[in-house]
């Protein structure tokens, strides 16, 4: 039964590497192939996230203590079925997407393979696993970021490079820190650290190891490669810049602060107050740059910037509804995050308009568009009835209960965030579908709503924000319930 | 007698659905079936809340949970008989009043759709019944009333629209603060008449509350104009059609009052915050935006914008009643509700008809107006002088109580300087409404009355502009108005202060 386990990463990755050797005629036939193969690991994960097998399925011991193991707990349940949402909306996305671009085959390869290494990090059932693949998603992801081969995509593709494995490296010093300490352990829930007197070895570790895995997750001052990997095309951004990469640095920071140093050891710390200061800062740094930023997608990476670092401080708050809030908002991010990558991409594609004063008036011609962006802005915003709200009202919930000065610095940074966000979003939403009597656009035919392969997945991500909006109880209780499974 | 709860909804989903008739239904399109669809909602809409508000008097229903800990509560109490009745009446004036006004605009479909939806999420906001479900039809009734605000689509109208939306965001999040402490801190969201927070657990945080209290306050007034964030305001009122505006001043400010109301007496409680520095922070604030609304609208000559500053100024004066936290103040704020929603209503739509009938926005082109609309500007005076508070019109009694309420106080300077201030600021309401009257009704003797023309307009305008002028100037003394406030008062601080 376990052996399913390693079914989810294989499989794209094979079907990955076979579509771009097995001489498919036409690119309809290799878009049907890698539709299946996506849908099919979605219903495979649905199927893992069913069933659970529980116990460990060990890969390959490197030495007697240093395993590659697998394991499904709640946490890779939370995010393996995040990503399986997503992943199959995104393709699809991509086909109409990525007509009229060139080196299809090589792209798509390297889509679907980068599906099972996420796959890869949410199954990992112990620190060194997750690091192999943390490494293997940075190396298949390079030729995404590099894909239009410009002199902006290669120099993107170089930053991204030495700011993840830079990374990686750090988080390394960290968990070798860690494991001399505490031996080489698979993950246990609340960590395996030893505890006792405050121990700042242990600490320093901590704090690499987080701001390592800080990097993918863009934290300030590593936050630099995530703008600029902008450049690539949108699925990739959409999917891998705002789901999958960043994420897999949210998730890996999560586990290394939940099951491998675990709260005990570090609450009422100076790590963690360390952590929560820079989570805090970042929230409101990214909030703020991206009201600067008149590039739409770059704008777009740095609320995403801003985005993760909520996950990162409700994980730090080293409570159990911090971590829940946490949860839910890398959820909800997820999806509120990939739509509106969509709708901006959607816009960019088929108008090349890619600064947002241009996207004035653009409403009227392409409604469909604007007003899943306008849904999903308020979504991120944090309106009512849409699911940013519940997951920053959890996350508000659980700083109010630390008595911490650092907590409550992370309050006023979410609320004056928040109000930055609708600041970036909203208004251009207006100016989109409202024009100043008078003024003189000039729209193509080309200023159109996309086709349905794009429509699908909008409707889908709306109908889901809808729901998680307004209904959120059995997932906050699955959520709460699958953190301590 | 069993009564459904869930008819408590009807006030809001009645007018979101006809709301959402007009802006997709296709039949609904054209203006011949779209008049009287519209007259129709809003009289059932009104029809409708007057029945729920008797019928249903202190039922309260629990829609549904958002998620764990945030609940959907809605409830029939003092607060949403006072203004629920107050607002759905105001918003069927001003529908009808609208009937002929917005022939001369466009957009038609997009209009009454907002106008019925804003509709429903102020009605939203009355029925609240926990602070979560007050959030969420605060944020609502901001989104679904600003496109009443660039209605006309103009580069200002956009701009003042953003500026409303950035301000009441800004407020709403700084209101969103309190849920997490009171969480942490009260026994429920719910509102508990006297406050929720829980003692045991306060004692020794009352500083972080304070302070949590006061931005939720300021946060809050925001949509009533409250400095520091009032810009919004003079910029967002005078750009919307007539009837909006007057629908925005009157009544949508009345939501960061009820708001305000809830966080005081249902939340925090006002034994909680009775003489701290909170308190006296507030009175002050709310006396420098009364003072700083009344001057700058002496200085301002155009005729919207004017109102829109006397709007900043007045709201504030409900407000200082409210923050002084004694009955008789109270009794003067809740006064002072109703003077200011009847009169200022009533003044924004005789703006909104002399701008429509002559195209002229500034006041120093106003002269002799009088002759050509008297009707009108006999409504625009009474409604003044009822603003003003000259004796025996509506505002004299409720300014009465808020002076003798803000003596009544005790408070070292505050309590003999609210008077002067309450009184500087009539008399510069004086001064920036009556004008209008003097050179509309006595142009002066060069004026040349060769070129006037009689422009007093149809029914449609002038049955809504004669309800509330009545309404404004003369009803509040009997009986029934008084015994409204009065109970109400005492159901909201009866008993918490001793």
């Amino acid at each position: 039964m376990k052996l399913f386990l390693i079914l989810p990463i294989l499989l794209p990755m094979a079907a990955g590497a076979l579509s771009a050797w097995l001489p498919l005629p036409s690119p309809k036939k290799r878009d049907g192939f890698i539709a299946c193969a996506v849908i099919l690991n979605s219903l495979l994960i649905l199927l893992l996230i069913l069933l659970k097998p529980s116990g460990i399925l060990t890969l390959l011991h490197l030495t007697d203590s240093i395993v590659l193991s697998l394991r499904l707990d709640g946490l890779s349940v939370v995010f393996l079925g995040l990503i399986g949402f997503l992943w199959p909306l995104a393709s699809f996305y991509a086909f109409e997407y990525m007509e009229h671009e060139e080196n299809l085959p090589r792209f798509f390869a390297f889509y679907t393979m980068s599906y099972g290494i996420t796959a890869g990090v949410a199954l990992s059932a112990n620190l060194i696993t997750m690091y192999f693949f943390y490494e293997l998603l940075t190396l298949v992801t390079v030729p995404l970021v590099a894909h239009e081969e410009d002199h902006r995509a290669m120099r993107a593709a170089r930053k991204y490079i030495l700011y993840s494995i830079g990374g990686a490296a750090l988080s390394f010093v960290g968990i070798m820190m860690l494991y001399s300490r505490a031996g080489a352990k698979d993950y246990i829930f609340g960590g395996f650290a030893p505890v006792g007197e405050v121990d700042s070895y242990l600490l320093i570790a901590y704090l690499l190891t987080f701001i390592g895995f800080g990097v993918k997750a863009a934290i300030f001052p590593l936050h630099g490669w995530l703008p600029s990997a902008g450049v690539a095309p949108t699925p990739v951004t959409a999917l891998l810049h705002a789901v999958a990469v960043v994420k897999s640095g949210v998730f890996a920071s999560i586990r290394s602060t939940w099951f491998a140093f675990g709260p005990e050891l570090l609450f009422g710390t100076w790590a963690q107050h360390a952590a929560l200061f820079l989570s805090a800062f970042t929230i409101l740094f990214g909030s703020a740059m991206a009201l600067r930023e008149q590039h739409w997608k770059r704008r777009l990476a740095y609320s995403t910037v801003s985005n993760l670092s909520y996950i990162l401080f409700g994980s730090c708050l080293m409570t159990s509804a911090g971590l829940s809030a946490a949860l839910s908002h890398m959820l909800f991010h997820g999806i509120m995050k990939i739509t509106l990558f969509f709708c901006a991409g959607t816009v960019l594609c088929k108008t090349g308009r890619e600064y947002v004063p241009q996207t004035e008036g653009l409403g009227r011609k392409m409604p469909l568009t604007f007003a899943t962006y306008l849904i999903a802005g308020l979504a991120l915003t944090g309106t009512p009835l849409l699911p940013g709200y519940i997951s920053k009202t959890n996350l508000l919930t659980a700083a109010a209960q630390l008595n911490d000065p650092y907590a409550l610095f992370g309050i006023v940074s979410l609320l004056l965030s928040a109000l930055l966000t609708a600041a970036y979003l909203l208004p251009m939403s207006v100016r989109a579908y409202i024009v100043p009597e008078g003024s003189s656009l000039s729209f193509t035919e080309k200023d159109r709503d996309p086709g349905l392969r794009m429509l699908i997945p909008f409707g889908i991500l709306i109908l889901a924000m809808v729901i998680f909006g307004v209904h959120s109880g059995p997932l906050m209780d699955a959520l709460s319930t699958l953190v301590h499974g | 007698m069993m009564t459904n709860r869930f008819l408590i909804l009807v006030p809001i989903l009645f007018p979101l659905l006809c709301g959402l008739a007009v802006a997709f239904a296709p039949a609904l399109q054209a203006g011949s079936r779209r008049r009287p669809f519209v007259l129709f909602s809003l009289g059932g809409t009104f029809l409708s809340t007057i029945c729920v508000l008797l019928l249903l008097r202190g039922h309260s229903l629990h829609l549904c949970d958002l998620a764990p800990s945030i609940e959907l509560r809605f409830a029939v109490d003092e607060i949403t008989c006072f203004f629920a009745g107050l607002g759905s009446f105001m918003w069927l004036m001003s529908g009808i009043f609208s009937m002929e006004y917005m022939q001369h605009e466009t957009n038609h479909t997009r209009f009454y759709a907002f106008f019925l939806m804003g509709e429903a999420s102020m009605l939203g906001v009355t029925l609240s019944a926990n602070y979560p479900t007050l959030y969420l039809c605060f944020e609502w009734m901001t989104l679904l009333t600003l496109p009443l605000v660039f209605h006309i689509q103009s580069e200002e109208s956009i701009q003042a629209g953003i500026k409303y939306l950035l301000y009441s965001f800004a407020g709403a999040f700084a209101g969103l603060m309190g849920i997490p402490f009171l969480a942490k801190y009260g026994t429920t969201l719910n509102f508990v008449h006297g406050g929720v927070l829980d003692p045991l657990l306060t004692e020794g945080h009352e500083g972080l509350l304070l302070a949590v209290a006061f931005a939720a306050i300021l946060g809050f007034g925001a949509k009533t104009g409250l400095f520091p964030l009032h810009a919004w305001l003079p910029a967002a009122h005078p750009v919307a059609p007539a009837p909006a505006s007057a629908l925005l001043s009157g009544v949508v400010t009345k939501a960061g009052v009820i708001a305000i109301l809830r966080v005081i007496y249902y939340l925090f409680g006002a034994q909680f915050l009775a003489g701290t520095w909170v308190q006296t922070a507030l009175l002050t604030i709310s006396l420098l935006t009364v003072f700083m609304g009344s001057s700058m609208a002496f200085r301002e000559n155009i005729f919207k914008k004017r109102l829109a500053y006397s709007t900043v100024s007045q709201v504030s004066y409900i407000l200082f009643g409210i923050f002084l936290m004694n009955d008789t103040a109270l009794e003067g704020s809740l006064l002072h509700v109703l003077c200011h929603s009847l009169a200022k209503g009533g003044i924004f739509l005789c703006a909104g008809t002399i701008i429509y009938k002559t195209d002229k926005t500034d006041v120093r082109q106003l002269r002799g107006i009088g002759k050509e609309m008297p009707v009108v500007l006999w409504c625009f005076t009474l409604c003044s002088l009822a603003l003003v508070g000259i004796p025996p019109m509506s505002g004299f009694m409720s300014k009465w109580y808020l002076a003798l309420g803000s003596l009544e106080n005790g408070f070292p300077v505050i309590s003999w300087l609210g008077p002067v201030i309450l009184l500087i600021s009539a008399i510069l309401t004086a001064g920036y409404l009556l004008p209008i009257t003097i050179h509309g009704f006595f142009p002066g003797a060069d004026f040349d009355y060769s070129t006037l023309v009689k422009k007093d307009p149809t029914l449609w305008i002038l049955v809504p502009l004669l309800i509330l002028t009545t309404l404004a100037a003369f009803t509040l003394f009997p009986q029934p108005f008084m015994a409204l406030v009065e109970n109400t008062t005492e159901a909201i601080i009866g008993g918490m202060l001793s």
